[in-house]
């Protein structure tokens, strides 16, 4: 969708970096910045430290820097940290902010790949409309082929594709199987502290205690179930090892919305609130939805 | 050494929960919420076909029937008929304690047994009595023998087992000094306080007066909601800004929280304060991460 491209300050626009050197690397970023600099445009640099030491020395004072891994931690959180530090601050009195961005690859398991894909295509929807410049930089000597032909689905200027498509297509795959012990329960209206109970005393059997917020994200999706969904749905608590994983079945009701939970909600109109917490009180939100109902996923990494 | 003496423990009991033989006191310095306590007390003697004998020192009979009967609580109440039908009954403190132009506890715990008995002659089911006991302070004749008084009628109701009859004595805290109140309040069974607007095992939902709002104990959910609601819309007019004290509240819900903040417009659509008081850690984390903890009008207080 080449048309975004400059089409006015109060649009986002979002383009790759492909790099195959530091050299390079540091040159065109360092461009992309300093354009920004006579428009006193807000300078923001989120890369791992290699990146940041190469770049700092070409970039005033002013420029801020904030480090990868602690950015990045999960995609709906970094859409919020955005969203925040972005009303406070580089969105304010009207200004513009550029950003460049490198995201970390290595080490990431083949789930947390696919939500990090699925983010490429959130900033098209989430950021749409603010007044932002991304830079998003690939080392193209290490970032996997797959991921690559994502970004290109996903940058203005390369292959663009519409966001709620490349979305829904990171959603073919399946989810992986429950194992091991799972604790299942039903619920129906007005049965919410029982369920309450039955999650905090499951999730302690699979070594998570401090679990409120595993709680009340539960507690979300089931008020959600009931009252906008199928009116009944179970729950069941399972551990792949390394996390407490909730799933919600909804055997009748359809989620149609597209990107639910991911758009920060508005405080004049809050509603659709409810998934934005969720997903910030999860580390991982997976949601499956089709003709024989709806599965919401609520991973809780053990600490 | 002696073991260090604790304040005394008492019972706290609500107006509607209190029973014969009751001999409670009310500490006040807000005379809303003593109005509302009294008007519960009266509401539910007319309900169960008690006399009804107050004794005031603040107000004429007519005047303080008329200030009853402005409690929002006293709606539906024809207290007009009740005075009429002689089943309730106003006294001045000094027609009914210095008719002999002297205080005298005997004479009057005499004469009030008689009265006692000459009610359930005529029918009624029992008697209840409130009095302020400001005229105490007066300095008339006697009244040196008020906590002689107090004491003497605790052992009348303890003689009379199962009394007739309960009784709230009322003391306004601005007056009587804190040190001669502890002692009067010995000769109580203990303190009585506002009903509850809402119990069902979930969520309490309890006025308060000073400032005025809501104090909310256990959780607020999908069962708990629309009792939310109602109380929240039920404070429309009569308040300015609103205090919610959530000291007690153990959960609450994306849903419950919204309407809390929706608060900040009253029922007639006034901009008001909505103070949060005793927020717990996770629903100001909860607040934070939706972005709503500096909304304009909102007040948190953690603790």
């Amino acid at each position: 969708m080449p048309a975004l491209l400059g089409a006015g300050r109060d649009s986002l626009i979002h383009q790759a970096l492909l790099y195959g050197s530091e050299t390079e690397f540091t040159e065109e970023a360092l461009a992309f910045l300093a354009e920004g600099r006579g428009a006193d445009d807000a300078l923001v640099v989120i890369a791992p430290p290699d990146r940041i030491d190469l770049l700092r020395p070409g970039l005033p004072p002013e420029c801020e820097f904030r480090e990868a891994a602690g950015y990045f931690t999960t995609p709906p959180r970094s859409i919020a940290t955005a969203v925040s530090v972005g009303r406070d601050r580089w969105w304010k009195d009207g200004g513009r902010v550029r950003v460049v961005a490198e995201q970390v690859w290595k080490g990431r398991d083949p789930v947390e790949v696919r939500e990090w894909k699925r983010f490429e295509a959130l900033v098209n929807v989430v950021f749409a409309g603010t007044r932002t410049s991304l830079l998003c930089a690939y080392d193209l000597r290490t970032v996997p082929s797959d991921v690559m032909r994502i970004v290109e689905r996903t940058h203005h200027g390369l292959d663009y594709e519409p966001p709620a498509r490349v979305y829904a297509e990171l959603d073919r795959a399946p989810l992986l199987p429950q194992t091991g012990q799972v604790a299942h329960r039903g619920f129906v209206r007005g049965e919410l502290p029982g369920l309450r109970d039955f999650t905090a005393k499951a999730a302690a059997v699979f070594g998570l205690t401090a679990a409120m917020p595993l709680i009340m994200a539960v507690n979300e999706v089931a008020t959600n179930i009931i009252k906008h969904g199928g009116g009944s749905g179970s729950l069941l608590v399972w551990s792949d090892g390394g996390a407490v994983i909730c799933d919600l079945l909804d055997p009748v009701g359809r989620v149609e919305d597209r990107f639910l939970g991911f758009l920060p909600p508005s405080p004049d109109q809050p509603s659709g609130a409810g998934m934005w917490m969720v997903r910030q009180l999860c580390d991982l939100v997976e949601i499956r939805s089709g003709g024989t109902g709806t599965i919401f996923r609520l991973t809780a990494r053990l600490p | 050494m002696d073991a260090p003496s604790g304040p005394p423990v008492r019972r706290h009991v609500a107006v509607g929960d209190m029973r014969m033989g009751d001999h409670l006191g009310l500490v006040y310095d807000n005379d809303t919420e003593r109005r509302s306590i009294l008007v519960s007390f009266v509401r539910d003697g007319l309900r169960d076909n008690h006399k009804i004998i107050y004794k005031s020192d603040s107000a004429e009979p007519d005047a303080l029937v008329e200030w009853l009967a402005a409690d929002p609580g006293a709606e539906g109440l024809d207290l007009a008929q009740a005075v009429a039908d002689d089943q309730l009954v106003v006294r001045t403190a000094r027609e009914a304690y210095l008719s002999t132009g002297r205080f005298d506890p005997d004479e009057i715990i005499g004469l009030s047994l008689t009265e006692l008995e000459v009610a359930l002659v005529q029918g009624w089911g029992g008697v209840r009595l409130a009095g302020e006991q400001t005229f105490a302070l007066r300095g008339w004749p006697g009244t040196e023998r008020f906590g002689e008084f107090e004491r003497k009628i605790c052992e009348a109701f303890a003689a009379l087992a199962p009394a007739p009859a309960m009784a709230i004595c009322q003391f306004d805290r601005r007056w009587f000094r804190s040190r001669p109140l502890e002692s009067l309040l010995e000769s109580h069974h203990g303190l009585v306080h506002v009903d509850d607007v809402y119990y069902d095992g979930v969520l309490r939902i309890t006025p308060t007066f000073t400032p005025p709002g809501l104090a909310l104990a256990g959780a607020v959910e999908e069962s708990t909601f629309p009792a939310l609601t109602e109380a929240l819309q039920r404070l429309g007019g009569e308040t300015g800004h609103l205090c919610l004290d959530l000291t007690d509240l153990d959960f609450c819900d994306m849903a419950g929280l919204r309407v809390m903040l929706a608060a900040r417009t009253s029922p007639d659509g006034q901009e008001r304060m909505v103070l949060l008081r005793g927020v717990g850690e996770t629903l100001a984390g909860l607040l934070k991460i939706a972005g709503w903890d500096d909304l304009p009008g909102l007040v948190v207080e953690e603790g």
